[in-house]
């Protein structure tokens, strides 16, 4: 046995813990083929999606220190980068052959047929497309931790197949191009082109890992983790605030109602979760005095400056001059979640005045981790008191200009879950499995628990007063407020920890957009009222025009002297 | 034969923060090497350029008397490391990590490595998420010691290991090189290990050698001295490494040869191997 194929046994045996994963491809293929009654497209869409599983071989390497296995063994490095690419073929090759028989089997059940040509030609160009993606992923796997490049580098692969599905199933592309594709396509030519296209990008590409392997091992060793602070926990919360931003627009159009739904049900409680973290931190930096000035200039005067200038603007902008109320002139809006942090912030220093000031206990060694019966039973009491609550208040009514007091209990324990996870290091320490669980859990409960709650019966007694309904829906809601956090929190650690100026700059500047996007929104939509187009075409339009712009105004805005202590 | 297993000649290393400077060391057959130095002196960086899985400046590195780039392939064949931490797939169980490594390795015995599981208590069916930090090291040892490796690198492997688990692998530590055909390489900075079984001590600070040879030697060339703060002479200052002062007097490092000119009424002891790092990790400096 040579190197080379030791080397590709030593990547099977390193991957195979994951293989289960390829039956993603296998279900989504399945579905595909049975509803388009193309069984070929099962094996098209199994081998395309069987490459950014091949790159979670290095997903793998990085969180197992398997450089420094590869250091030790006897191989080359040259080996190591040879056989990984004819692993990834072996797993194309594999997951083709296989896929094939299932299509077969699809095509004989539903009696749609399977021509040897055109299958060979789905085949050619699905191995293309997956030659494509190795090609371009791999040589940043082998230059770049994967965590830091895995959702960019595969992101472009995942638009492309989705456009081209999308344009080949409107015009049925490989009959209706031109002639002399047909011709190419009623041969074997483009399976030839295409193999022989595949194979050279793979070569090319291998080379290029190999440079690039070898240009690594002047690298510095990278540093130590602990201490760092927590750029992913900044990103996070300026995804957050981008969400909002989203849902409001969302709101003006009057579409995407799931989404919305969905965003409702987590993101305002992660933001307090957030805030929550960060909030001991800053009380012991500042101390009382300092903390509450600091509470007030931060979260009082922009909710008095939205209140006073930017709602009556908005309003304006609106309904023009025809106000009926003072009331509806200068509106709360989204500032209701700084005047609840503010109530909250002020609790939080009310008991630190109680237990005389004590300061809060650092991180202790042998820290209580978060684990899996210990999240199951929090969410099961923030369930039960979420039915409570509703039972007064229901979900969506509005009370006090706070449009979503349905989900206080949400809010209150995620704000005291935010600080019990500074002092158990629970952001840092929580398990990547136990964030997959939490995703698991927060798609199951949608398509099984959400369903159930709000399509079964009349009108909507989902929303309270202590409707059976109401019970399902708020056990929904937590499973998958705590679900998506634990996903969120996990994902954002591993592969958004970046504390790079861009990220830094959207962090500094999430909180002034938040203030100010909602005029901003309004004059938006306006402008852009007269553009006939689908609604979620205008939606994905107007949200792609005013992110950089709200964020280059709050840039503006922020350049005003003193404005920076405030925002 | 050549009774040098591992030969280092002038090794050069940059980084934009560290550089590790004309390191030179040797490494007898049958006998324990204990590398020593402070958190980021560079032992790991040595070891790493040893292991080839980074590119030095300048330099030559002999193991077995062969280049350990050219001949990195045969090379390997015979050396075995333990790290920190492990460096197999956490999912795989320890039979599983026999199966994927065994083909690697041409003197690879099944009835050894079986012998060792048993004798470390590790049971097969173990995942190696699931076992201990000391049981993880275990592990990395009878994968080290089923192919017969003839030098076994160690880098920091008893650091988070309870005193039982230390005292345990340098147990096992002894054993191996029972049969004079073996060497270690023992990187560490709890001296208090080297003392027992070590034969040879390499210091290394800020990518500087600073001594290479045998324990004996290094023990007996250095000695502690403490004194009143009358006893500090300007002549005296100099000499010293490490030099501690306050106001009850005075301690630090002075080479054995300069002991002759000291007054009566200074203290000497003998220094453990503790004590002479951290004096040479405060070089020159006066710490009051």
């Amino acid at each position: 046995m040579t190197n080379i194929l030791k080397s590709i046994k030593l990547d099977h045996d390193i991957m195979k813990s994951r293989y289960p994963i390829f039956m993603i491809g296998y279900v989504v293929g399945i579905l595909f083929a049975v509803l388009s009654k193309t069984p070929i497209l099962a094996t098209s869409i199994v081998m395309v999606m069987a490459a950014p599983l091949a790159g979670q071989y290095f997903s793998i390497y990085e969180k197992n220190n398997l450089e420094k296995l590869y250091g030790v063994l006897p191989l080359r490095k040259s080996e190591i980068v040879i056989g990984r690419y004819l692993y990834a073929l072996c797993i194309v090759v594999g997951n083709g052959v296989v896929a094939t028989i299932v299509a077969y089997i699809i095509s004989f059940l539903t009696r749609s047929g399977m021509g040897g040509l055109e299958t060979l030609n789905f085949l050619s160009i699905a191995f293309l497309y997956f030659c494509l993606t190795i090609a371009v992923i791999f040589p940043l796997y082998f230059k770049f931790p994967f965590s830091k490049v895995y959702v960019l580098s595969n992101l472009p692969f995942y638009l492309i197949f989705i456009i081209t599905l999308g344009v080949a199933r409107k015009t049925n592309a490989l009959k209706q191009t031109s002639s002399s594709f047909q011709y190419l396509s009623s041969n074997l030519t483009i399976a030839a082109i295409a193999l022989g296209l595949g194979i050279v990008l793979l070569a090319i590409s291998c080379l290029l890992s190999s440079a690039l392997t070898e240009g690594n091992r002047t690298a510095p060793l990278p540093a130590k983790e602990s201490g760092r602070r927590l750029f992913f926990a900044d990103n996070l919360r300026t995804w957050m605030v981008i969400l909002v931003v989203l849902q409001h627009l969302a709101e003006i159009y009057n579409t995407l109602y799931l989404f919305m739904m969905l965003n409702s049900a987590y993101f305002m409680g992660l933001l307090f979760l957030l805030s929550g973290y960060f909030t001991p931190g800053s009380f012991e930096r500042r101390g009382p005095g300092a903390f509450v000035k600091d509470r007030l200039l931060r979260l009082g005067v922009p909710t008095l400056i939205y209140v006073f200038i930017l709602s009556p603007i908005a309003r304006i902008g609106t309904h023009g001059f025809v106000i009926n109320t003072t009331a509806s002139l200068f509106a709360l809006g989204p500032m209701w979640f700084a005047v609840m942090l503010l109530v909250f912030d002020l609790g939080y220093l009310a008991w630190r005045t109680v237990v005389k000031n004590r300061p809060e206990r650092s991180i202790p060694e042998n820290h209580t981790m978060l684990t899996f019966p210990r999240v199951a039973l929090f969410t099961l009491a923030l369930a039960a008191v979420s039915y409570l609550f509703r039972i007064a208040v229901p979900y969506g009514i509005p009370v006090l200009e706070f449009p979503s007091l349905g989900y206080l209990p949400q809010y209150l324990t995620f704000f005291l879950i935010g600080m019990l996870a500074l002092r158990q290091d629970w952001l840092r320490t929580v398990s990547g499995s136990l964030g997959k669980i939490g995703f698991v859990l927060a798609v199951l409960a949608t398509v099984i628990l959400f369903p159930a709650a709000v399509f079964i019966g009349k009108g909507s007694p989902w929303i309270g007063h202590g409707t059976w309904q109401s019970a399902v829906f708020a056990l929904w809601d937590s499973v998958f407020a705590v679900g998506m956090s634990l996903a969120l929190v996990t994902f954002f650690r591993r592969y958004v920890n970046g504390g790079k100026k861009f990220g830094r700059f959207l962090s500094h500047h999430s909180f002034t957009v938040y203030v100010i996007h909602a005029p901003i929104l309004v004059f938006l939509a306006l402008a852009l009222r007269g553009l006939q187009i689908q609604l979620l075409l205008k939606f994905c339009l107007t949200a792609l025009v005013y992110l950089p712009f709200s964020f280059g105004i709050a840039w503006i805005i922020r350049k005003i002297p003193y404005v920076n202590k405030i925002l | 034969m050549n009774n040098t297993v591992l030969e280092i000649n002038e090794l050069c290393k940059d980084y934009p923060d560290f550089s590790l400077r004309n390191v030179s060391f040797s490494l007898p057959m049958g006998s324990i090497m204990g590398f020593v130095g402070q958190n980021g002196a560079g032992k790991t960086t040595t070891i790493r350029l040893i292991l080839n899985m980074i590119n030095r400046e300048s330099g030559e590195i002999k193991i077995f008397g062969l280049d350990n780039v050219q001949d990195e392939q045969k090379i390997k064949q015979d050396i075995a490391v333990v790290f920190d931490d492990t460096y197999f797939v956490e999912n795989w169980k320890v039979s599983e990590v026999e199966k994927a490594l065994k083909g690697f390795y041409n003197n690879w015995s099944s009835t050894l490595f079986t012998q060792y599981v048993k004798s470390f208590h590790l049971s097969a069916n173990k995942k190696v998420k699931e076992l201990s930090k000391g049981m993880k090291m275990k592990l990395m040892l009878a994968v080290a010691m089923s192919h017969e490796a003839r030098l076994l690198i160690l880098d920091e492997p008893t650091s988070g290991l309870d005193p039982v688990a230390r005292d345990e692998l340098l147990e096992i530590l002894g054993n191996y090189i029972a049969d004079g055909q073996k060497s270690i390489l023992f990187s560490t900075h709890i001296t208090s290990d080297l003392e027992k079984i070590a034969h040879y001590i390499t210091l290394i600070d800020h990518g500087s050698i600073f001594y290479s040879g045998t324990k004996d030697d290094l023990l007996e060339s250095f000695c502690i001295v403490r004194g009143g703060p009358h006893d500090l002479i300007d002549s005296l200052k100099e000499k010293i490494i490490g030099l501690t002062t306050n106001i009850a007097g005075f301690a630090g490092l002075l080479p054995t040869s300069e002991m002759k000119h000291l007054a009566p009424e200074v203290v000497t002891e003998k220094p453990s191997i503790d004590e002479i790092l951290v004096s040479i990790s405060k070089g020159g400096r006066n710490y009051d």
